[in-house]
Order: C-alpha cells, then sequence, then structure tokens
C-alpha cells in the first residue's frame, strides 16, 4: 500500500473500524515505514486530546428538572384543544383500530361511558393508548364522546358510570420485579346535559390524582399553569371558574355513528394477528370471551431501560408478549385489555385496564357535579381560567376569526342537506385556530380546521390535484367503506398560497372535490 | 393486511419514561452541537415534541430507537446551526499552534480553552461525526445511519476533522508531516 492510501485509512485504524483485510495491511505498512507510524502517533494523541475534551464539555451536564414539566405542559397544550365530535378512531389510511391509531391531539377518549371504555379499552390492545387515556391528564384535553355500542336506539338520557383500573409496570421488563403502579378512576356523565366528573385516584394510598369534571356551567381540573402542584400531592389543588362560552356545544356529548360491540369484537376476531378466542370465566365470575395475540414488547423494553451495549431492539428480535382482549360474552362489551410476558419463569403484567363497574343511572341520580363530596382535594377559584386549561375552542364567527388574523377556508355556500357550525380560539389567544364542521343527516361530515401539522399528509397523499382557484389538494384515505363505519374516510390537506388547513372528512372523494371547488377564502 | 406497527400512540406514563431514559443523551448531544445551555434546553424541548408527534412514524424495523432519537436531534440541531450561519473564524486566525513543547499530559491540554475553540473551527457535519464518534462511542456504522451518509463518508469526515484539529492545535511532540522524510530516515539514509 501506498503512504497516501494508508493515510486515509489511519483514523479509521484508530477507531477500530477498519474490515480485516484493511487493517492488516495498514499494519503491514506501518510496519516499515516511520513516516506513517509517526503521522498515526500524531494522530493518536489528537483523537484522545479531542475525546477528552468532548467529555470535559459533555459530562458535567445533565437535562434541568424542570424538563418534564415543561414538555407535559407544551404536549398537553399543542396536543389539546381541537373539539372532535367524531366517534371514529382511524390511522392514517383510514383503518378502523388495527391496532394503529394516528397521534392525533384530536382525538381523546375520555373513555368511560360504556363504550367509551370499550373504545378506550380497544386503543389499549397491544398497549397503544392515548397521551391522556383512559382519563384525562390535562383539561385542554379533548372530549372525545364514545357513542352506544347497542345498534339499539341510542341512550339519550340517563347518567352513565363507569369505574376502571388501569395498572402499568415499565420496569419488570428489566427488574424481573413487578412494581407497577395501579390507578382507578371513576367516571360519572349526564348524556343530556354534558354534565361530567372524572376523578382517578392513587390505587396504592387511595388520594385523587387526576380530576376534570364539568357541573353545567364551571369546568374543575387539577391541571394547573406551569409550574403546577406535583402529581400526588395531596389535598389534590383542583382550579375551578366558569367554563368557556359554548362548552356543551364544542366539548360536550354528541349523538354521532353508532358502533356496534358485537361488530367489533368479529371484526377483531377475524384479524390475522389473533390466534385464538376462547370462553373463560372473568373475575367477576362472568362469561367472557377472550382475544389473544402475540405482541412484541420493543417499545416497553426500549422503555424499562435498554442499555446503548445492547442489540437494538427490533420487533423481529424483541421478547413477545401477551396482549389479552376480554369482551363480555352476552353484550360484546369490552372489560378487560392486557399485556403480559414471561420474566424468569412467571407471567407479568406490562398494562392492565379493566373496567370494573359499569352502569346507566337515571338522570335524577344525586351526583355532586360540583365535587362537594369529593375529599382530598381543596379547591381554588380561577377566575380568568388560565389555569383551568386552554386555549379554549369556542363557538365564533367568521367575521371574529378573521378580525383576529386568521386565515379562514370554508366553503362559499353550505351545500343543500348540511348544516355549517363555526368555532374557533378565543379572541386574542396566542393559538390561533378554526374548526368550521358540515355535517349532514346522515352522520357524513366534513371538518376544516388548522392548528395540525398537514407535511405528513403532503409528503405521502395517495390522491393530489389543483382546484380551478388554484388550490393544492392533497388527499389521504380511500373510498373504500370501513369495516366499522361503512363510511370512507379522508384526510385532506389544503395548500392555499397564504395559508394551509386540513379536511377530515367520511364523505366520498367526489364529493370532497366538489366542496374544493366552491372553497373560498374569507375576507 | 395493513401492518399494525406503524401508527401507534403512546400514552403518558410511557412517554414520561421514554424521556427519564433519553433527556440527556438529547440534551448533551444538544450542548455539544450547539455550545450554550439555554439553546440545548430549548432543543432538548422541541426534540421531545418532535418525537412525540413522529412517534407513530418510528418503525423498530428500521434501527434502534436510540439512532432514530439520535437522528431526530441532529437533524434539528444541524439546521438550527445552518440556519444561523455560524460563523468559523477563518483558519489563519485561529491560535497558533499553541501546543507546540507541550509538557504536560494530553488530560490538561484537552481542557484548555483553544481545544474547545478548535473544535468550533470544524463545520457542522464534521462536527456532527466527532461528538457521536468520540463523546458518544457510536460505530461508524450507526453514525452513518444517523446522519444518513454513507460509510465512506464517516470516516472521510472524522478523517478531516481530526487532522484539521492537528493542524490547528499544532504539531506535538515532534511528529512530523508525513510524506516528508523524518529526521531519522535521512540520517540512515546517509549512513
Amino acid at each position: 500500500m501506498k503512504c497516501y492510501e494508508v493515510q486515509g485509512l489511519l483514523v479509521g485504524y484508530l477507531d477500530g473500524e477498519l474490515p480485516e483485510a484493511q487493517q492488516a495491511l495498514v499494519e503491514a505498512h506501518l510496519g516499515w515505514c516511520a513516516a506513517c507510524q509517526a503521522d498515526l502517533n500524531s494522530l493518536s494523541g489528537t483523537r484522545e486530546i479531542v475525546g477528552l475534551a468532548l467529555h470535559h464539555m459533555g459530562d458535567p451536564e445533565e437535562a434541568p428538572l424542570q424538563a418534564w414539566g415543561q414538555l407535559e405542559a407544551r404536549l398537553a397544550r399543542e396536543t389539546g384543544p381541537q373539539p372532535a365530535r367524531r366517534t371514529g378512531l382511524f390511522d392514517k389510511t383510514g383503518q378502523w383500530l388495527s391496532g394503529g391509531i394516528v397521534m392525533s391531539g384530536r382525538l381523546k377518549v375520555l373513555g368511560l361511558t360504556v363504550s367509551g371504555a370499550a373504545l378506550a379499552t380497544a386503543l389499549v390492545l397491544a398497549g397503544y393508548f392515548f397521551f391522556n387515556a383512559p382519563t384525562p391528564v390535562s383539561a385542554q384535553e379533548i372530549i372525545q364522546r364514545a357513542q352506544r355500542a347497542q345498534a339499539a336506539a341510542a341512550k339519550s338520557t340517563g347518567i352513565e358510570y363507569a369505574r376502571t383500573e388501569n395498572y402499568t409496570d415499565y420496569k419488570v421488563l428489566s427488574s424481573g420485579t413487578p412494581d407497577g403502579t395501579t390507578l382507578v378512576s371513576e367516571f360519572y356523565e349526564n348524556l343530556k346535559t354534558s354534565q361530567f366528573r372524572s376523578i382517578t385516584y392513587d390505587g396504592a394510598n387511595g388520594n385523587a390524582v387526576r380530576v376534570f369534571a364539568f357541573d353545567g356551567a364551571n369546568l374543575y381540573s387539577n391541571e394547573g399553569a406551569e409550574g403546577g402542584p406535583a402529581e400526588g400531592a395531596s389535598p389534590l389543588t383542583v382550579y375551578t371558574g366558569a367554563a368557556p362560552k359554548g362548552w356543551v356545544e364544542n366539548y360536550g356529548i354528541h349523538n354521532g355513528p353508532q358502533i356496534d360491540q358485537k361488530e367489533y369484537f368479529d371484526y377483531l376476531s377475524a384479524n390475522p394477528d389473533t390466534q385464538s378466542v376462547q370462553q373463560e370465566k372473568w373475575i367477576d365470575g362472568r362469561q367472557v370471551y377472550v382475544l389473544r395475540s402475540s405482541v412484541p414488547l420493543t417499545k416497553f423494553q426500549m422503555i424499562s431501560g435498554g442499555r446503548k451495549t445492547d442489540a437494538p431492539p427490533d420487533d423481529a428480535n424483541a421478547p413477545k408478549g401477551t396482549s389479552s382482549t376480554y369482551f363480555d360474552a352476552t353484550t360484546y362489551e369490552l372489560v378487560e385489555s392486557k399485556i403480559t410476558a414471561q420474566v424468569g419463569g412467571q407471567e407479568v403484567r406490562i398494562v392492565d385496564y379493566k373496567v370494573l363497574e359499569e352502569k346507566h343511572l337515571p338522570a335524577n341520580a344525586p351526583v355532586k357535579w360540583d365535587l362537594s363530596d369529593v375529599t382530598g382535594i381543596a379547591l381554588v377559584q380561577d377566575p380568568t381560567g388560565e389555569k383551568l386549561g386552554g386555549p379554549w375552542i369556542i363557538t365564533t364567527t367568521v367575521e371574529d376569526l378573521v378580525a383576529d388574523g386568521l386565515k379562514v377556508y370554508k366553503l362559499k355556500d353550505v351545500p343543500a342537506g348540511f348544516t355549517e357550525h363555526v368555532a374557533g380560539s378565543e379572541p386574542g389567544a396566542q393559538e390561533k385556530l378554526y374548526l368550521i364542521e358540515y355535517k349532514n343527516a346522515d352522520d357524513g361530515f366534513a371538518d376544516f380546521q388548522t392548528g395540525h401539522s398537514p407535511q405528513d399528509i403532503i409528503n405521502n397523499p395517495d390522491v393530489t390535484y389543483t382546484t380551478t382557484s388554484g388550490l393544492k389538494v392533497y388527499l389521504q384515505g380511500s373510498d373504500t367503506p370501513e369495516e366499522l363505519t361503512h363510511k370512507p374516510f379522508w384526510f385532506v390537506a389544503v395548500v392555499a398560497p397564504d395559508a394551509t388547513f386540513v379536511i377530515t372528512s367520511n364523505l366520498p372523494s367526489a364529493t370532497l372535490k366538489t366542496m374544493l371547488e366552491n372553497t373560498v377564502e374569507m375576507k | 393486511m395493513q401492518s399494525h406497527k406503524q401508527g401507534q400512540a403512546i400514552g403518558r406514563e410511557a412517554f414520561a419514561a421514554l424521556f427519564e431514559q433519553y433527556k440527556n443523551l438529547v440534551y448533551k448531544t444538544a450542548y455539544l452541537m450547539l455550545g450554550d445551555r439555554q439553546d440545548a434546553e430549548e432543543a432538548l424541548q422541541e426534540v421531545f415534541v418532535l418525537v412525540y408527534k413522529s412517534l407513530p412514524g418510528y418503525d423498530p424495523r428500521k434501527g434502534a430507537f436510540s439512532t432514530w432519537l439520535y437522528r431526530v436531534c441532529m437533524n434539528y440541531c444541524l439546521n438550527l446551526r445552518r440556519k444561523r450561519r455560524v460563523e468559523t473564524r477563518p483558519l489563519d486566525d485561529a491560535h497558533p499552534a499553541l501546543l507546540t513543547g507541550w509538557m504536560g499530559g494530553l488530560a490538561e491540554m484537552a481542557d484548555r480553552e483553544e481545544v474547545r475553540e478548535a473544535i468550533a473551527q470544524l463545520n457542522e457535519d464534521q462536527r456532527a461525526a466527532v461528538v457521536l464518534r468520540y463523546y458518544f462511542d457510536l460505530s461508524y456504522q450507526e453514525i452513518a445511519q444517523i446522519l444518513d451518509v454513507p460509510l465512506g463518508t464517516v470516516k472521510s469526515r472524522l478523517d478531516r476533522s481530526l487532522r484539521l484539529m492537528r493542524r490547528l492545535l499544532g504539531e506535538q511532540n515532534g511528529a512530523v508531516t508525513p510524506g516528508m522524510a523524518s529526521k531519522e530516515e535521512v540520517r540512515n539514509e546517509m549512513l
């Protein structure tokens, strides 16, 4: 080898990264070439100095203590406030809960009504669950009402009650010793007035750890401004103040597409990933169907702490756990969803979500929506509402949105058979957004909204075109009706000269195309 | 059958655990790339917001989570540096070979401000490779994945970086530039 060839390889040689054959050649050359040996020596010194200097700079540095609190508050804000009045929980291609759920900030399940619990637990399938499930952490969370699962007429009066238990243990995979946390939640909701209360307790000591409620006029939330009291403090500080205008309209319960529980059960059973369906007895003695599948524990392994020297986790080589989903054998309501693994010869739980109790109470049942019967909490008035959460979506007008500086794109004329509802951020809000919903009598909808990152849609469209007025349209989804909603689903990004917005819709793409021809900027 | 591995959301407790595990990886990378604590703190936030939002897009089949995380972090830092067009002083203004004749140990030399300044002379891409290799001890293969460049590029970036640093820090311990005969060789030839 010539000197100049060897010189190019010396750093690789020092780093031990040369293929064996090259390494041998370099070593042979160094054996007789003093110049290259000298080059190597001085590079070696430089290399050592660089490493030492970097360690001197980097070793003392650590992430600041308040970083998590800051991040959490920010994520709660950013994945918060767009209300989704839809029950659909779709992944990017419109697949209904095939185990994959788009991390969309719009869709949250305040899921403790009967079917709400079912959907929330469906999300827990294979350990995939929302940032704030199963009960809201943040007051800015969208309240997604899951619909009644029964094909029979939806109950629209009365009070839904549910009690659930959520056990999580991410450490057991690496430590081998079970060390999980149990949270128990109680949820009441008046289906007609939208009053609700959700309280989560620490299973170990019974302290209230999360509270979110609406008594018809006021909101209650333990989420404060950044730097608020640590979770787990007792008594728990709960802020309260007037709900923003239009709260019920924008965040309350709405009737919508019915999802049949049995249909969902059949759909899951037919999923090729499901390995077995058995009938068993549940913890309360009732008969249940149990669907089991093998799941890679990749994510949990990551979380429970892989060392840098471990082989990179990948699904093929990751240890496998079992996902078990339990359905009531009579009503097909989802009662439990868990993920277990074999650790040290024992079966251990990593995630275990159970619906302990569900009841439908009469509308006049004495529920204290103002939390006056809840112990371990301290109510603090928040007249400005700043600690309750927000920014909120309120019912507003296009004029007000435009006056506040938003570029608002909507349909010029509301199509026959559709209603239009305009909502958006409060005037003067820091984060400006709008949500304009078009609905027809057949549960068809098209929601025009800002506040979402459309980049993924623009990067991976299924269809693109430009309207006659010059709007560039990117669609992701399909006209093929989905198995459970029997309707298409589309995510649409629309790029106008001075703004980009998103449309989510279950209308056929031909209808959307017509709508987009009729879309203008409001000035 | 649509793979169900993608498009996964993550729960709060899980994300908190993830953050706890990897926050220092991200913070230190950002600090070493950006050189400023405030910038690093901001980077920590921005990167994890990005991570949170794009976690559904992480495909475990494509590689380790840490690799993906390094990549998200590096992209953020590199973009930031490029946007700011961090001025690197022209080489002529660099400190002259201060360390010629340095009699102390390498560790003391490494502590000198001049070394930090020399590191600052590297361009972003070189700095990224140097940080990943000489601070985090990652393999060339992994660095190539993180920076999305061929293996050969990693090798040449590190080679250039060390040679540049050597030049900036000056000749040490009597090392000679290769291609020139050493005193010994000349003496041997003369005998």
